[in-house]
C-alpha cells in the first residue's frame, strides 16, 4: 500500500465562483461559515455534496468549490436526502432561502424531519422572498408591507424552529450572519449530528428587507450557548426558551442523540452495494426471486 | 371436441373475495403446465361495486385475456348483467343458487344454479364460497372429486389440517352440486409441451428487469397501476441490500430519483398520469442538469379527467411533450409483460447513455394483467453506463468541463466524491464549467449540444433496432398501428384477418423518442393505415401526423373505461377495408 498523503484542507480548498450577491448580503456570512465549519472538520471538498434551490440563496452551491446540485425551488430536500442514501460516504448539505424551505418546499421538511436521513439543511433566512425581488414570506411578520403585500402582510408568520421541534426534529439550531464564529460552530455539530440537522441562519436581505437588519438583530439575539444552565438535550426547554425569546435565540436548541437515523432503520440497507457499481442479480439472488414467483418445470 | 383455449371468469361485489378466487383459479391454471391470461376489473372503491376476474387457459401463448366467456361464476345477478353479452351458446354460468339468479331473455348460455354460501357454511365457513365455486367448476371441467387435495394442503397447510380439510370438504361440495345436475363437462384445452414459465405482471417484469439492471434504490407515491412495482420493490429491494422509500409526493419521488442518480445510483420512480404531471418539473432539471432519470408512467384514467381504475392510454401527449423548455427526452413502450423486462433495463442504458429523463410507457393492461411468460422470453441487457469519469483530476474548484461541447451532445460525467473535479450542476442555463450564464454564446451551444443527443440517440442501432414490432405481411392491405398495452388485441385481431384471407400488417411502436419516422412511413407507405389506441383524442395518430407531415390515418378508439376487444378491432378493421 503506498503512503497515503494528507495533505491539510484550507480555506483556499473551498474557494470557487465569486458571488454574485449584493455587497453586504447576510449570505455571504453564511457562505464563510460553511467553508470555516467544514474546514475545521477537515473535510476535503470532493466528499461534500450541497444541494441548494432557487433564490438569491440558492446560489451558495456555486461558491463553495464542493460538488454541487442547483436544482429547483423548494426541491432541495429529496434530491439531498436520495444522493446521501446513494452514497452514505458524502457529507450532504442541503442549503436555500426561506421561501425556498418554509414555503414551497414546507412538506419536503416536515417529511425529511420525520426520515431523519443524516444530512445538514441550512436555511438562509431574510424574512422576505429576495431573487424575485420582495414579496412576503412564510416568516414574514403580520403586518409587514411588503411589494405583494401593499397594505401589509395578512399571514401569520411560522416559526421553523417551533414547527421543527413539535415534529420531533432530531438537532435544531439557529445562527446568524452577523456572527460567523459561533455560526461556524453550530455548523460543526450541524453536520457532526448523525440525523437530520436544521440550522435557520438570520442571513439579513439588505436590499429587501431594512427593518431586519444586521443591527436589529445583533440588539436581540439571545446566545444559548453561552447560558450553562441550559440544556439541548430536552425539547420542552427549547420550546420555552422559543416562547420567551419570540424566537430570536442563537445556537444549538436541541439535540436528540439517541435518535436511529434513517438508514439505520432501513431493513437490510447496506451502503456498500448501494454506492457501489450496478451490477445484476447474482446466481443466488436470481434464484430467490424466482422463487418468489409461481414457477413451472422447476 | 378439443380446445385450444378456455375462458373462466368470476364475478360479485367488490370485497367478497372475487379477486382471490380469480387468482387462485389462475395459478392453479398455472401450475397444471397451461398458458394463462387474466385481467381484473375493478372499481375506484373497495367494498361494493361490481367487480371480476377474468382468467384464459391455452394451449399456446395467449395474446389477451379473451372476448367471450365460456363459464361465468356470477356471485350476483350484476355479474350476469354486466357480461351477458360475452356469452356464448356453450357459455355455462354457475351463479348463486340463493339469489335466484336469472339470464337475460333470449341468453344462449346454460344457466347452473348452485349455492355457494349454503354450501360453504356446510363446509365449514362463509369464506369458503371460493372453494365451493372451484369445485364447482371442477365439476364443469371434468376434474375428479379429488382433484385439487393436494393443492388445498399445500397452500393452506401453514393454517392448520383444519383449514385445509374445511377447504377440500367444500370443494367436493361444489362439485357434488354440479354433478348432481348431470351436466356435460366442457373440455379442457390441450396442455402445452411443459416448459419453465413464470406467472408475472407488466409492474413486476420491471421492478425485476431494474434489479437486473442493477438498480438498487427505487423511489414512488402509491398510485394505481403503478403501486405494485413499489410493493414489489418494498419487499425484494432490501432483499439484495437496497432501499424502497415511499415518498411524500410525487414531487419529491421525481427529485429523489434525480439525487441518488446525480450520486451515482441507477433510481428511478414510477408513477400514473396525474402523478406524471407533478413530476414535469423534476424532468426538466434532470434534463437540463443531464442527469439521467427513468419514470414509468402506467397510464390509465385518471381522477381530474377520466375513470381512474379503468384502461386508457390518455398520457401520451404529456408523455411526450409535458414539461417546460426544450430538451432532450427518450421514450420507450413495452407491448407485452416480458417486454417490460426489456424495457426498464433498456431504459436505465439509455439514460445513462444519453444522460436524459428516459420514460417508459406503460398502461393499466400492461401494469396489472397476470400472465405466465416463458423464461426464456425474458431477456436480459449489458449493464450500459455511457460516459462516466471517475479517474482522479487536478482541477480548481468548478474548473471541470462537466458540460464539455461534444458532437453526440454527450459529455463525460463525474461522479460527487471524485478528488479533482468538483463542479457544480445548475438548473440555470450554464458554461462548459457549470458557471451560471445568461450569455447568448454558451446558451445557444448547450441547448443545441442537449438537443443533439437526440440525433446520436435516433441512429443509435441498439436503441432504434428495437422500435418496431411488425408482423404480417409487408405488402399488405391495411396496417394496424398501436403502442403499449393493446399489443394483444390489435395481435390477435391481424391473425384473425390473416385466417379470413387479408393481407394485414401490424406495426407496434416500442421506442417513441425518438421518434423511428423513416422505418415507420417505410412501414406505412401506400397502405390504409388503422391506428387503434384507447384514448378519446387520437393522441398517437396525431403523433403519426405531426412526425410524418400528415397522413391519412383512420382511427380505433376506445375511451369507456374497458380494455379493448379483439373482436372491437377486428371490426374497426373490416370498416376501414368495407367488408
Ligand atoms: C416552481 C417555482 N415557482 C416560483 C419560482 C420563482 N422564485 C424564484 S426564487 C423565489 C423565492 C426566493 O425566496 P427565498 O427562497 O426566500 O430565497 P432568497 O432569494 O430570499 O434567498 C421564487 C418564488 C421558481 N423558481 N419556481
Ligand atoms: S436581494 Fe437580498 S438576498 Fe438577494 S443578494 Fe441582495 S441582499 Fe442578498
Amino acid at each position: 500500500m503506498s503512503v497515503i498523503e494528507t495533505r491539510k484542507v484550507t480555506l483556499n480548498d473551498y474557494r470557487a465562483e465569486t458571488p454574485t450577491w449584493c455587497p453586504g448580503c447576510g449570505d455571504f456570512g453564511v457562505l464563510r461559515g460553511l467553508q470555516r465549519a467544514l474546514v475545521d472538520l477537515q473535510i476535503e471538498p470532493h466528499r461534500v455534496l450541497v444541494v441548494s434551490g432557487i433564490g438569491c440563496s440558492g446560489k451558495l452551491s456555486s461558491y463553495i468549490g464542493t460538488y454541487g446540485f442547483h436544482g429547483l425551488h423548494g426541491r432541495t430536500l429529496p434530491v439531498a436526502q436520495a444522493a446521501k442514501l446513494a452514497n452514505p460516504e458524502l457529507t450532504v448539505l442541503a442549503v436555500g432561502g426561506d421561501g425556498d424551505g418554509y414555503g414551497i418546499g414546507v412538506g419536503h421538511l416536515v417529511h425529511a424531519i420525520r426520515r431523519n436521513v443524516d444530512i445538514t439543511y441550512v436555511v438562509m433566512n431574510n424574512d422576505v422572498y429576495g431573487l424575485t425581488v420582495g414579496q412576503t414570506a412564510p416568516t414574514t411578520p403580520l403586518g409587514r408591507v411588503t411589494r405583494s403585500a401593499p397594505y401589509g402582510s395578512s399571514d401569520n408568520p411560522l416559526s421553523p424552529l417551533g414547527l421543527a421541534l413539535g415534529l420531533g426534529a432530531s438537532f435544531v439550531a439557529q445562527g446568524f450572519s452577523g456572527h460567523i464564529d459561533h455560526l461556524a460552530t453550530i455548523l460543526r455539530a450541524a453536520i457532526q449530528h448523525r440525523g437530520f440537522s436544521l440550522v435557520n441562519v438570520f442571513s439579513p436581505c439588505v436590499t429587501f428587507n431594512e427593518e431586519y437588519g444586521y443591527d436589529y438583530l445583533r440588539q436581540r439575539l439571545v446566545d444559548i450557548d453561552a447560558d450553562a444552565a441550559y440544556s439541548r438535550l430536552d425539547r420542552m426547554a427549547a420550546l420555552r426558551k422559543l416562547a420567551e425569546t419570540g424566537g430570536l435565540v442563537e445556537g444549538i436548541l436541541f439535540e436528540d442523540p439517541e435518535r436511529v437515523p434513517y438508514d439505520q432503520l432501513l431493513p437490510q440497507y447496506k451502503p456498500e452495494v448501494v454506492a457501489g457499481a450496478p451490477r445484476p442479480l447474482s446466481e443466488e439472488e436470481r434464484r430467490a426471486v424466482l422463487e418468489g414467483f409461481s414457477l413451472t418445470g422447476r | 371436441m378439443k380446445r385450444r383455449d378456455l375462458v373462466w371468469q368470476v364475478g360479485g361485489a367488490q370485497g367478497e373475495g372475487i379477486e382471490s378466487a380469480g387468482a387462485l383459479f389462475l395459478q392453479i391454471m398455472h401450475e397444471e403446465g397451461y398458458y394463462v391470461a387474466s385481467h381484473r376489473h375493478f372499481m375506484s372503491l373497495i367494498k361494493g361495486g361490481h367487480t371480476h376476474y377474468q382468467v384464459r387457459v391455452g394451449s399456446e401463448p395467449l395474446l389477451t385475456p379473451g372476448d367471450q366467456v365460456d363459464i361465468l361464476v356470477a356471485f350476483d345477478q350484476a355479474s350476469i348483467d354486466h357480461d351477458a353479452g360475452r356469452l356464448h351458446a356453450g357459455s355455462l354460468v354457475l351463479a348463486n343458487a340463493a339469489k335466484k339468479p336469472e339470464l337475460p331473455e333470449g341468453s344462449p348460455a346454460r344457466l347452473v344454479p348452485v349455492d355457494f354460501l349454503a354450501l360453504a357454511k356446510q363446509a365449514g365457513g362463509a369464506i369458503m364460497a371460493n372453494t365451493v365455486a372451484l369445485g364447482a367448476t371442477g365439476a364443469l371441467l371434468g376434474w375428479g372429486e379429488e382433484a385439487l387435495d393436494e393443492y388445498f394442503a399445500s397452500r393452506f397447510g401453514r393454517k392448520g389440517e383444519e383449514v385445509v380439510e374445511q377447504n377440500r370438504q367444500a370443494y367436493r361440495l361444489g362439485w357434488e352440486a354440479v354433478h348432481r345436475l348431470g351436466v356435460e363437462p366442457l373440455a379442457m384445452p390441450e396442455k402445452p409441451a411443459p416448459g419453465r414459465r413464470v406467472l408475472l405482471q407488466g409492474d413486476e417484469a420491471m421492478g425485476w428487469g431494474a434489479l437486473e439492471a442493477g438498480s438498487r434504490l427505487f423511489f414512488a407515491y402509491p398510485i394505481t397501476p403503478a403501486s405494485e412495482i413499489l410493493q414489489w420493490l418494498a419487499k425484494w429491494l432490501p432483499q439484495v441490500g437496497g432501499a424502497v422509500v415511499q415518498a411524500e409526493d410525487e414531487v419529491a419521488a421525481v427529485n429523489y430519483a434525480v439525487g441518488a442518480s446525480l450520486a451515482g445510483q441507477r433510481a428511478w420512480t414510477a408513477t400514473s398520469g396525474p402523478g406524471l404531471s407533478l413530476m414535469q418539473e423534476g424532468i426538466s432539471i434532470a434534463a437540463m442538469t443531464e442527469t439521467p432519470l427513468v419514470i414509468v408512467d402506467a397510464q390509465r384514467g385518471g381522477p381530474a379527467t377520466g375513470l381512474p381504475t379503468r384502461p386508457e392510454q390518455s398520457d401520451l401527449n404529456e408523455i411526450l411533450y409535458g414539461s417546460h423548455g426544450d430538451q432532450p427526452r427518450i421514450v420507450l413502450s413495452p407491448a407485452t409483460t416480458a417486454d417490460a423486462f426489456w424495457a426498464i433495463q433498456a431504459a436505465f442504458n439509455a439514460a445513462e447513455k444519453y444522460q436524459c429523463p428516459v420514460i417508459v410507457a406503460s398502461d393499466l393492461n400492461l401494469a396489472l394483467d397476470v400472465r405466465n411468460v416463458d423464461l426464456e422470453e425474458l431477456r436480459r441487457l449489458p449493464i450500459e453506463r455511457g460516459l462516466l469519469d471517475l479517474e482522479p483530476g487536478a482541477y480548481a474548484p468548478h474548473t471541470y468541463p462537466r458540460f464539455q461541447l461534444t458532437e453526440s451532445g454527450v459529455s463525460p460525467r463525474v461522479l460527487p466524491g471524485v478528488p479533482g473535479k468538483t463542479t457544480t450542476v445548475v438548473g440555470d442555463e450554464h458554461t462548459v464549467e457549470g458557471h451560471i450564464t445568461e450569455d447568448a454564446e454558451p446558451r445557444v451551444a448547450q441547448m443545441t449540444k442537449r438537443l443533439r443527443k437526440m440525433e446520436a440517440a435516433a441512429a443509435d442501432p441498439e436503441l432504434m433496432g428495437e422500435a418496431l414490432w411488425t408482423s404480417g405481411p409487408e405488402e399488405a392491405e391495411l396496417v394496424l398501428v398501436g403502442f403499449a398495452g393493446t399489443y394483444g388485441p390489435i395481435e390477435e385481431a391481424r391473425r384473425a384477418l390473416e385466417e379470413e384471407g387479408v393481407r394485414a400488417r401490424h406495426v407496434h411502436l416500442r421506442v417513441l423518442r425518438p421518434f423511428p419516422a423513416e422505418a415507420l412511413a417505410a412501414e406505412l407507405r401506400g397502405k390504409r393505415v388503422l391506428v387503434v389506441e384507447q384514448n378519446a383524442g387520437g393522441q398517437l395518430a396525431g403523433e403519426l401526423r405531426r412526425q410524418l407531415g400528415g397522413g391519412d390515418f383512420r382511427s380505433c378508439l376506445k375511451f369507456d373505461g374497458n380494455p379493448f376487444t379483439t373482436a372491437e378491432v377486428l371490426a374497426s378493421a373490416r370498416e376501414v377495408l368495407g367488408r
